[in-house]
Parts: C-alpha cells; sequence; structure tokens
C-alpha cells in the first residue's frame, strides 16, 4: 500500500512538473505579444511594459522565476488588467465554480447511479430502455445544446428560471447551470453504474447468495452494488475533468463569473499570464483529484493495489 | 442354402472423400462480419443515416438554389419555410446551405483528426508493445502523465497557439487525442505477440517488418476500426467545443459548431438558428456511436455464431 502511494505521488509530481513547463513554453511561443493589440505603442513604452513583466529577460530566467511563482503560489499578473493578479482571478471565480461543480457533481452520482440499478435490475423492459435510450441521448449532445436547450425551454418559454444572469447565485438562478452541467456525466454514470451491474449479476457470489436464500435487498446491496461501484468509483477523476471543460461553455452561456468563464475570457483577451495560471491551477486540482480517487480506489479494491505493486 | 461369403461382406462405397467435403461454401471474415453486421438494425440505421449526410453534405449544396455566403439582409432571421427550409441566420444567408456546408467541415475535421490520431495512436502503441520492458514502461508512464490533464485543454492551448482555422483545429486534435489509441493497440499488441502463429511466423523465418505488416495489424484491426469510430465523433464534439469558445473556423466558412455558436446568440427569438445545426451533430454522433457498437459486435470473433 505504502509503495503504491509513493509510486502515485511522484507520478502526480512529474504530471505537474510537465504540466507548468509545457504551458509556459507554449504560451511563450504564441504568435502575437500581450501588447499587439495595443495599436502604435512607441518602442520605448513597449520596451517598459516587456520589463514590467519580465519578458525582456532570456527564457530560462522566466521559466525559473514562473516555477518559482508556481511553488510559493503567485501565478503572477494580469497582462491585461492592471492591478489584478491571477491569483484574484481564481480567489473570486473559483468559489463560485467549485459551488456549482461539487453540487452537479452530487447530483450526477446521487441521481445517477439509483438508476443505473433501476436500469440493471429490470434489464430489457420498457423502463431499461426508456432510461438507457436517455442516457445514450444525453451523451450525445454537446453541453452547450443541452444548455440552450434547457435556457429556451425553461428560462425563455415557460419562465420558471430567470436566463442568463447570476444574481449572486441564489437557488433559482444556479438550477438551469447544474443540469446543464451535470447532464453529461450524470449520462455516464448511468451508462457505467447499468453495465457494470449487469456485469455483476452473472458472478458465482452473486448465486452463491442466492442459493443462501438471502433476502434480495441484501444481494442487490450487500453483493452486487458494493462491487459494482468500483468503476464509477475509479471514474471520479475524470468526472472532475468534464465539469472543468464544462464549466468553460455552461458558465459563458449563463453568464456566471466563475473561473471556467475568466479562463475563455482570458483567451480571447490573450490575457497570457491567466490563461497560463489558470491552465496551471485546473492542472493542479485534476492531479490532487486523480490521487485522492486512486486511493480511495486502492482502499475499496484490493486488486487494484495488488495488480499496481506486482 | 449357404451364401457365399464374398457377397456378405461386400465393400461399402468410399466415404472418405465426402467426408472432407465442406457442404457450405465458405465465407470471408469480411462477409461474415457485413452479415453479422447487417443483423444489428440500429447498427444499419447508423449506417444509412451517416451516408445520407455525407452525401447531403458533398452532393447536395451542388443541386440548391442558395449559397451559403451571399448575404441578403432583407430576409434576416427568417423562420423555416418553403424557399430557406431550415430559415435564415442573422445575416440573412440560408441555414439549410450553411448546415450543408458546415457539415463538410465538422465531417472534415473529425474524418481527418480521426486519421491522424490513428497513424500516432497505432503507432505509439504498436512501438510500447513490441519493444516492451522498459522502453514499454517509460513509453506508457508518458501517456500516463498526458491523460491526467482533460485533452480538450491541451487542445485549447494548441489552437492558441497555432492561431484560429480549420488545419490547426485538426491538427491539435489529432496530436492530442491519441492516447486511448495507443493504450488499445498496446494491450493488443502485447497479447498477440505472445500467441501461436506468432511464434510460428518467427520459426519460419518472417522478419520483423513482415511480423508487424501482415501479422500483427490485421490482427488487431478489429479493435482499431471500433476505436476510429468512437474517436470521430468525439473530435467533432471537440471542433464544436472549440468553435463554442471562439477558437473555431473563422467566417465566412462555418462548421456546425459555429453554427450552433452564433444560434446561441439568437436562441430567445430564433431558436432553429441553434436546433438544426445541434441537430445535425447529435444525430451523427449517436450514429457513429451505432455503427462503432455494431461493428464492435461484429468484428469480435468469439462472438460469431
Amino acid at each position: 500500500m505504502a509503495r503504491y502511494l509513493m509510486q502515485r505521488i511522484i507520478t502526480m509530481f512529474l504530471v505537474a512538473f510537465f504540466v507548468v513547463t509545457a504551458t509556459f513554453f507554449l504560451m511563450r511561443a504564441l504568435p502575437g505579444g500581450p501588447f499587439s493589440s495595443e495599436r502604435n505603442v512607441p518602442e520605448a513604452i513597449l520596451k517598459n511594459l516587456e520589463r514590467r513583466y519580465n519578458l525582456d529577460k532570456p527564457l530560462h530566467e522566466q521559466y525559473l522565476d514562473y516555477v518559482k511563482g508556481v511553488i510559493v503560489w503567485d501565478l503572477g499578473p494580469s497582462f491585461k488588467y492592471k492591478g489584478l493578479t491571477v491569483n484574484d482571478v481564481i480567489n473570486r471565480g473559483f468559489p463560485i465554480s467549485a459551488k456549482l461543480g461539487g453540487i452537479s457533481l452530487l447530483l450526477s452520482i446521487v441521481v445517477g447511479i439509483p438508476l443505473g440499478i433501476l436500469g440493471a435490475m429490470n434489464h430489457n423492459t420498457i423502463g431499461d430502455r426508456a432510461i438507457s435510450g436517455g442516457a445514450i441521448l444525453t451523451a450525445a449532445a454537446p453541453s452547450f445544446v443541452i444548455a440552450g436547450v434547457l435556457q429556451y425551454v425553461f428560462a425563455y418559454k415557460l419562465g420558471w428560471f430567470p436566463s442568463a444572469t447570476w444574481g449572486g447565485g441564489q437557488l433559482r438562478y444556479i438550477v438551469l447551470p447544474i443540469l446543464a452541467l451535470s447532464s453529461y456525466n450524470l449520462a455516464w454514470i448511468v451508462k457505467l453504474t447499468r453495465s457494470s451491474m449487469l456485469e455483476v449479476i452473472n458472478q458465482d457470489y452473486v448465486r452463491t447468495a442466492r442459493a443462501k436464500g438471502l433476502r434480495e435487498l441484501v444481494i442487490v446491496y450487500r453483493h452486487m452494488i458494493k462491487n459494482a461501484m468500483v468503476p464509477v468509483v475509479a471514474s471520479l477523476a475524470p468526472m472532475t475533468a468534464s465539469i472543468l471543460t464544462g464549466s468553460f461553455i455552461v458558465e459563458n452561456v449563463f453568464g456566471i463569473p466563475g473561473i471556467g468563464r475568466e479562463f475563455v475570457q482570458s483567451i480571447t483577451n490573450r490575457d497570457y499570464t491567466v490563461t497560463l495560471g489558470m491552465t496551471v491551477f485546473f492542472c493542479l486540482l485534476l492531479v490532487g483529484f486523480t490521487l485522492i480517487a486512486d486511493i480511495v480506489l486502492a482502499f475499496i479494491d484490493p486488486r487494484v493495489r495488488l495488480e499496481k505493486e506486482g | 442354402m449357404a451364401v457365399p461369403v464374398d457377397q456378405r461382406f461386400a465393400p461399402l462405397p468410399d466415404r472418405q472423400a465426402s467426408a472432407e467435403h465442406i457442404s457450405t461454401p465458405p465465407i470471408s471474415f469480411a462477409a461474415d462480419a457485413w452479415r453479422r453486421f447487417k443483423a444489428n438494425p440500429m447498427a444499419v440505421l447508423g449506417l444509412i443515416t451517416l451516408v445520407i449526410f455525407l452525401i447531403a453534405c458533398f452532393i447536395g449544396p451542388l443541386l440548391t438554389a442558395h449559397d451559403p455566403t451571399t448575404q441578403n439582409l432583407a430576409m434576416r432571421d427568417q423562420p423555416p419555410s418553403a424557399q430557406h427550409w431550415f430559415g435564415t441566420d442573422s445575416h440573412g444567408r440560408d441555414l439549410f446551405e450553411r448546415t450543408l456546408y458546415g457539415g463538410r467541415i465538422s465531417l472534415a475535421v473529425a474524418f481527418f483528426a480521426g486519421l491522424l490520431q490513428l497513424v500516432v495512436g497505432v503507432t505509439y502503441g504498436a512501438t510500447a508493445g513490441l519493444l516492451g520492458g522498459k522502453w514499454d514502461n517509460i513509453m506508457m508512464r508518458i501517456v500516463d502523465i498526458i491523460d491526467t490533464i482533460p485533452l480538450t485543454i491541451y487542445v485549447i492551448l494548441l489552437a492558441v497557439l497555432m492561431g484560429q482555422g480549420l488545419t490547426s483545429i485538426f491538427i491539435a486534435i489529432g496530436i492530442v487525442y491519441w492516447t486511448s489509441m495507443a493504450r488499445l493497440v498496446r494491450a493488443q499488441v502485447l497479447s498477440l505477440k505472445e500467441q501461436e502463429f506468432m511464434l510460428a511466423a518467427r520459426a519460419l523465418g518472417a522478419n520483423r517488418k513482415r511480423l508487424v505488416l501482415r501479422h500483427l495489424i490485421p490482427n488487431a484491426m478489429a479493435p482499431i476500426v471500433v476505436e476510429l469510430t468512437f474517436s470521430i465523433p468525439r473530435a467533432m464534439f471537440t471542433e464544436a467545443f472549440l468553435s463554442f469558445i471562439g477558437l473555431g473556423v473563422s467566417a465566412p466558412m462555418a462548421s456546425w459548431g459555429v453554427l450552433a455558436s452564433n444560434g446561441f446568440e439568437g436562441l430567445r427569438s430564433y431558436p432553429w438558428q441553434l436546433a438544426f445545426p445541434a441537430a445535425a451533430i447529435i444525430i451523427v454522433s449517436l450514429a457513429f456511436n451505432f455503427i462503432g457498437d455494431g461493428l464492435r459486435d461484429a468484428l469480435d470473433p468469439k462472438l460469431r455464431r
């Protein structure tokens, strides 16, 4: 177990290092400097600006400065807005996005797992067909389509919810964004739970449990669900990732001032340091989640730690 | 009366030859796979849908009256009608026509990105699997590292780096989205190279090139093709995603993603501007998924009946 954990932690450090390095050089290779949008800037001013943002130093020094900055968690100033740092952008956007993402993840799990189990327990009935058909259809629609449909039907036509305003994050403002953000993960959890339940249903130990005369509820709860949950837990990290990329779309559509919208805006604004800093932030966040998911998985599934160690 | 011995023991007709005769005609792997593919109604439906979309997008525009880039400001934001089947957009352009042309770009991006990813993924995975040992370990750890971060973020960075445009989109998707293909091919190669027919081929003196081209790749082909059918809609999704956050193909060209993104601006009043391109994306991605499911069952020799 300890060896498995060490291995995971080292890999995660490598990932973090790789990401910091790759994003740094990618962004430095960009055509068109950050100040190219401001026309006719005199040479001297341009020089001053570049000095202000350390762009005049040799590349390796810039890189070392950047790595140092990441370690002490200072991601530098914004190129675009005076007096604003990347940390500010993340600090003001992250609580909002984290709230939305957390609720959305919870919703996907709480609704998705029972639906998947229901589907598998009633395999090939109309109910099962409806559940898996709905899941397939939802997963085939890009998140902006879902967001659009939700907004059109519930905000414009029925008028149940306000449209594209944030309003401080009260419940009626966040219902639609959360639904849009959850749709893909929800569909995925339903499909995953359903198929892994179907796999478990025919296992020998389930037959043994039946032969022992256990009640159906006990069989389902203690023998099937526990084992069927392993792939679902394993997919928690990718689901966090999909919530993150989903937030790029959903936060833009619904006008939510979270990190997803800030990220997209920084790309449009060519706000280098913000794009770069947020990428690093996202990646470290995901690295953390992956590590947590790996540890949880190793605890609940002995096969994982044995296989990885052996 | 005694029967003569030699009449009682008349030899039976020689059945040696007929016992070896195969009465049903032999069936090739491809024909067998096709037979099983046809038996899956959803897969056939998917294939028919895809063919219809391909014909409509690549031949259709030649037959219709409108031009996708002609602006007619007097006919802005018209709802669907007999003249404009899908209505018009905010510049008075015929949306049916633009959806057909947009399909060309979306499908082309998807196919090229899929092909590129096929080349990179198969090469990488096969190399790792064949080398084995230390190199395999290093190469797969690299894949692990790449995979921890959502591929979409790399694509965004690459698309920002290379600038807007069709080529940069499919290169960005193609050089990032190969990791699942690489994993799959590596797993295939690892399991195939231990099998008896590989040993036999090596014993017969086949060189490395022949082993890979004649024995490994054809045997790994089925899962590769299946993975490709699933990766093409993924590429299409990514293209739509990029278009939506403003990194898509630039005007006057338009993919389905760009059309949907434009349609979003007028969603309240002109919902059809989002509905048609969005429906196109959904239908094609469903079609690919059904084809993929059908192919997976049809190409799997273990499911052969």
